[in-house]
Formats: structure tokens, C-alpha cells, sequence
């Protein structure tokens, strides 16, 4: 009888026993397991860190992205001469994916191509003009495809008709000039692919001298 | 000689309606003329630019004309009402024309892109000469009713000063 009895106690304690551990490995794992995760979800992205050399805030910009620029100083077909240096500022921020990579208002220099004044017999003034960079961060952005440039008024029918009424004088009538503003926009693309530096700052809007 | 209430009805109708008949047949004909123009012009081959040469047609001065020319390479001829297009490597270029009175024209040309060079008559001392502006596909587009295509004269392929 004791022999039984204690048969049956052992029964018992043996299947508390599996049903506690059962129990528990049931109810332990959202402990260790949270206690693991961490680890798991630190090991996840480190090949994703080397992927990524440079700073996380690091964009590149694609070649070919089109930007908006205006001119900081007054242009003249007059005045302006091939070679000279003017000055350009990035009028809209450039944005990859919604986040601001570099600010409205970073400087940057073009170039005059070519510039001629309006001449008589109608002729008209001319200045051709191409955006070369913009400088952010210490980081030059070089550009291209800069649409700006333009012919003047074109006189000539003007200087025919003074022609025919009053003989050669119609040779004397000038041609109309080019003239930009400073704040004149215009449109210029990256002309290669190019990191972005990590948000600078704008520069102080002060135009560049022109040379 | 009788008056018929439904003919006065219709002719008021018609009358009315003729403006708006106009205005909505006006933009066809623009739309047609730009649509032309841009499939008149290809984009650029890859790496390269191109530049369109066009006079607009006009009586004035319509007897002269002028060859487009870099290094003494003549690109095209612009007549009066023809345009032609040239493809270039990029880089800064040097146009010649000469009339009666010469002219030289710097262009800096980038890839992928398409540029537009408008040949105008102006006075000389004696006769006319023809001068190069820059222009843009708008004017292009305007001018294009009455023009034709020219041939360019060479396929100018040099590379050009940066």
C-alpha cells in the first residue's frame, strides 16, 4: 500500500514537473525572446551600415537633375564681355526623396560666352551665357545646360522701313539690347552625378564679383 | 418676301456661337505647328548636343543667303525659310557667317541638349548681312509654318574647346 502510494506520488510530481516546464518553455520565451531581439535587430542592419559608406544625411544627387538659379548681379549684351564671371544662387533648394539636400540661396559662379552690343542697321545686341557651378559645403556642384541667354529686339525691319522712306538713314537704326536684372531665373542641370554635403548652411546672399 | 421666325433663330444661334467656333478652332493649327516642329527635331544623339540653324521665311532680304561655318568647315546654308540641324560634341563653339559684313557667334554646348540659332537680316551699309542669335524652341516653333528642312553641309565631329 505505502508502496503504492508513494507510486502514485512519484506519478504525480512527474507530471507537475513536465507540465511546469511545459508550461514554462510556453510562457518563457516572450522574456528571453525580447531580451534576444535586440541583439538580432542590431545584427540586422550592420551590412547595411557598410553598404552606405559616407554620413547617413549623404545624397547624391544624379546627374541631369534641373535646377532653378538666378542671376545675383545685372547682365548687358552692352557691358558684358566673353570670359567675364558672374554670379548665380540656387533660388529653389534641391530635395531628393522630400528631404532638403542643398539649400535655396548657395552661390555659385557662370560664365559670359559670348556678348555683343546692339549695332546699327537693326542688328541686335547678344549674350550667350553658361551657369559652371555652385558651391556648397565647400563642395562644388559643376553645371550645365544653362537656358538663359538670348538675342535683343530685332530692329531690322524697323531700319528697312527707315530705308525706303528716308534713304540711308534706315543703316543708322540700333538694334535692341539684352538686358537681365539680377534676379533674373533661369534653369541649369548637374552635370554629373555629385554627393551631396550633409545640409550646409546657405551662403549670405552676397553676389560674386565679376571678373 | 416673308419672315420665317426659325431662320432668325438659327442666324442668332450661329451668330453666337461663331466666335466660340473660332476660338476653339484657333489653338488646332498652333498645336499642329508645335508638334511638327518638335518631331521635326530629334533629341540629341547620346553624348552630344545639337544646334538648330533656322531663318524664318520673310521678304525682307529673301535673295541672301549664308553658309554656318566653324573652322572654316561649312555646317549648313541658311536661306531665306530653312533650318537645318547639326550635331556637336560638347564644348564651347565658334559659328561664322558672312554676308556683306561678318559675323561670329560663341555657343557653349552641353550634352543631351538642343540648341537654337536664329539667322536675322539686318542693314549693312550697302545691302543686307545675316547675323546669329540665340533663340529657343518657342521662336523655333513659331517660325517653322514655312520653312524647310536644309541639309546640314558636314557632320561636324570635332572635339570642341571646353
Amino acid at each position: 500500500m505505502a508502496r503504492r502510494s508513494f507510486g502514485l506520488a512519484l506519478l504525480c510530481c512527474v507530471f507537475s514537473c513536465s507540465s511546469a516546464l511545459a508550461a514554462g518553455q510556453s510562457a518563457d520565451p516572450p522574456g528571453p525572446a525580447a531580451a534576444a531581439a535586440p541583439p538580432a535587430a542590431a545584427e540586422a542592419p550592420a551590412p547595411a551600415s557598410t553598404a552606405t559608406p559616407p554620413a547617413p544625411s549623404a545624397s547624391t544627387i544624379p546627374a541631369g537633375t534641373l535646377l532653378v538659379v538666378e542671376l545675383t548681379e545685372p547682365l548687358s549684351s552692352t557691358s558684358s564681355k566673353a570670359g567675364d564671371h558672374f554670379g548665380l544662387r540656387l533660388a529653389e533648394p534641391i530635395e531628393i526623396g522630400g528631404a532638403v539636400v542643398v539649400p535655396a540661396g548657395v552661390t555659385g559662379q557662370g560664365e559670359v560666352i559670348d556678348a555683343k552690343p546692339a549695332g546699327i542697321g537693326g542688328r541686335p545686341g547678344r549674350l550667350v551665357l553658361a551657369a559652371r557651378f555652385l558651391e556648397s559645403g565647400g563642395q562644388h556642384l559643376n553645371l550645365q545646360s544653362f537656358k538663359l541667354g538670348g538675342g535683343g529686339r530685332d530692329n531690322s525691319s524697323l531700319a528697312v522701313g527707315a530705308t525706303i522712306a528716308v534713304g540711308l538713314v534706315g543703316a543708322l537704326v540700333p538694334g535692341g539690347g539684352v538686358e537681365y536684372p539680377a534676379g533674373t531665373r533661369a534653369t541649369a542641370k548637374i552635370a554629373s552625378d555629385v554627393t551631396a554635403p550633409p545640409s550646409a548652411p546657405p551662403a549670405a546672399p552676397s553676389p560674386v564679383p565679376t571678373s | 418676301m416673308s419672315f420665317k421666325p426659325s431662320s432668325a433663330i438659327i442666324a442668332a444661334l450661329l451668330l453666337a456661337a461663331g466666335p466660340g467656333l473660332v476660338q476653339a478652332a484657333e489653338p488646332a493649327p498652333k498645336a499642329a505647328e508645335a508638334s511638327a516642329a518638335a518631331s521635326a527635331v530629334a533629341p540629341a544623339p547620346p553624348g552630344k548636343g545639337q544646334v538648330v540653324f533656322f531663318r524664318k521665311s520673310s521678304m525682307l532680304g529673301f535673295p541672301y543667303w549664308t553658309n554656318v561655318r566653324e573652322n572654316d568647315v561649312a555646317l549648313g546654308k541658311l536661306t531665306n525659310g530653312v533650318y537645318f540641324v547639326q550635331t556637336l560634341e560638347p564644348g564651347v563653339h565658334l559659328f561664322n557667317t558672312s554676308v556683306l559684313g561678318k559675323d561670329a557667334m560663341k555657343l557653349q554646348v552641353d550634352p543631351g541638349e538642343t540648341y537654337y540659332v536664329e539667322g536675322k537680316i539686318t542693314m549693312a551699309i550697302v545691302g543686307y548681312t545675316i547675323v546669329m542669335a540665340p533663340s529657343d524652341e518657342a521662336a523655333f516653333q513659331k517660325a517653322f509654318k514655312g520653312m524647310k528642312l536644309g541639309k546640314p553641309e558636314a557632320a561636324h565631329s570635332e572635339p570642341a574647346a571646353n
